[in-house]
């Protein structure tokens, strides 16, 4: 949580120097809940993630922008033994599972009540993300990454505050298309946060 | 927009906890993995033997080296645990000279890692140098472990091929580190063990 309070810090310090008008910039605290494959492969809701947006308004009610973010998965599995499929070979151990992701969306957004003080909205993100998967035990870990098509429609609510800056809560579903390497991985992030310049 | 890019490098630096926790005690890596053919059918059988010392995997054998071998408590422990967990699971103990139906080999190995980091970013702060010759020397941060292997092989020797290769038909390695009391780790070696046994039922010959 300190990195994370140091981080906000800074990302104020550097957007008050700016004057946004048509242009915000949001950062937030994401917590992540795996749904699908991802639950399946650690059930675990992450409390380590960030998300970061910018948006450029077209009009008042619609943006258009890019948003990020890093979200990390851990889970610890209890002592345990895996088998291969046709249980010749047998590995017992304690097993560590991590998962990253890092999305590169671009995204539309709509809103329903700019001039409100509570501003509904939804958006749709369109782009990839970098998922990589990584299963430790001992001193031994196999890793498998990947880029994957995303999509992410989002709903959230913006809370106007002082001049300039704004609260920001969002749930958004992060949806990532099966590749080669990789099965789809898919999670719900709940963002909370502060967006500069509106 | 400086200022921008280095708060975004560093947000991204600051999240560099990307393998969070993870293992916090020696025994969290403690590994145990088996292998066998899944064709051979042990129940066929049930006698095995023991040598008497564990050979360590080490020097140059084809160069002239002698030997080494795992102290004797410590390939007592490992032996007598074989040996109980074979005839939990019903096999008898025989010398090597009675024709056993299987010959167990245990063997081992250690290694010594050494890790070190050195931080390249020191050389931004300037010392000041003294013209006879002494100098600060930069810092290097390092440190090393140990971990070792006990291998187990169960070989069939009525098996033996036309080219002369016994088959393994069971095997097991035992991967941890060697770091703590010798008690500590004879500990978590019998239990690992005791371990690669449990996770192999099919070496039962009881009749049920």
């Amino acid at each position: 949580m300190r990195p994370l309070i140091i981080l906000i810090a800074f990302v104020l310090v550097l957007t008050a120097r700016q004057a946004f008008s048509q242009s915000t910039f949001t950062a937030q605290y994401a917590i992540n809940f795996p749904l699908g494959n991802t639950a399946d492969y650690i059930g675990a809701t992450s409390f380590r993630g960030i998300s970061l947006d910018y948006r450029y308004n077209l009009q008042p009610n619609i943006a258009i922008g890019v948003g990020t973010g890093w979200y990390t998965f851990y889970e610890q599995k209890d002592y345990g033994t895996y088998n291969n499929d046709d249980g010749s070979l047998a590995i017992s151990g304690l097993q560590y599972r991590y998962i990253n992701s890092a999305p590169i969306l671009f995204v539309g957004d709509y809103y329903f009540s700019p001039e409100e003080k509570f501003s509904p909205f939804v958006g749709l993100g369109i782009g990839i993300t970098y998922n990589e998967v990584r299963t430790q035990m001992s001193q031994y870990y196999v890793n498998t990454d990947s880029w994957q098509f995303s999509l992410a429609p989002e709903v959230g609510v913006m809370v106007a505050g002082t001049t300039g800056v704004s609260g920001f809560l969002s749930a958004r579903y992060n949806s990532n298309f099966k590749t080669s390497e990789l099965d789809a991985q898919s999670y719900l992030t709940l963002n909370v946060g502060v967006m500069f310049g509106r | 927009m400086k200022s921008k890019s280095f708060a975004i490098l560093l947000t991204f630096f600051m999240l560099s906890g990307c393998y969070p926790q993870g293992p916090e005690y020696i025994e969290d890596l403690d590994l145990v993995i088996t292998n066998h053919d899944v064709a051979f059918d042990f129940k066929k059988y049930k006698t095995f033997s023991l040598p008497d010392r564990i050979v360590k995997i080490t020097g140059n054998l084809i160069e002239g080296d002698d030997p080494e071998f795992v102290n004797d408590a410590t390939a007592g422990l490992i032996l007598g645990r074989i040996r109980e967990n074979m005839k939990s699971y019903g096999w008898n103990e025989v010398a090597a000279a009675q024709d056993p139906d299987m010959i167990i080999l245990p063997s081992a190995m250690q290694s010594t890692t050494l890790v070190y980091y050195y931080d390249y970013w020191y050389w931004d702060w300037y010392y000041p140098y003294y013209w006879w010759g002494w100098y600060y020397p930069y810092p290097i941060y390092g440190g090393s472990y140990t971990s070792g292997s006990v291998f187990m092989q169960m070989t069939y020797p009525d098996g033996i091929t036309a080219a002369d290769n016994i088959p393994v038909v069971w095997s097991s390695i035992l991967n941890g580190l060697l770091e703590g009391s010798t008690s500590e780790v004879n500990n978590r070696i019998s239990k690992s063990v005791d371990q690669a046994f449990a996770q192999s039922p099919y070496l039962s010959v009881k009749s049920n």
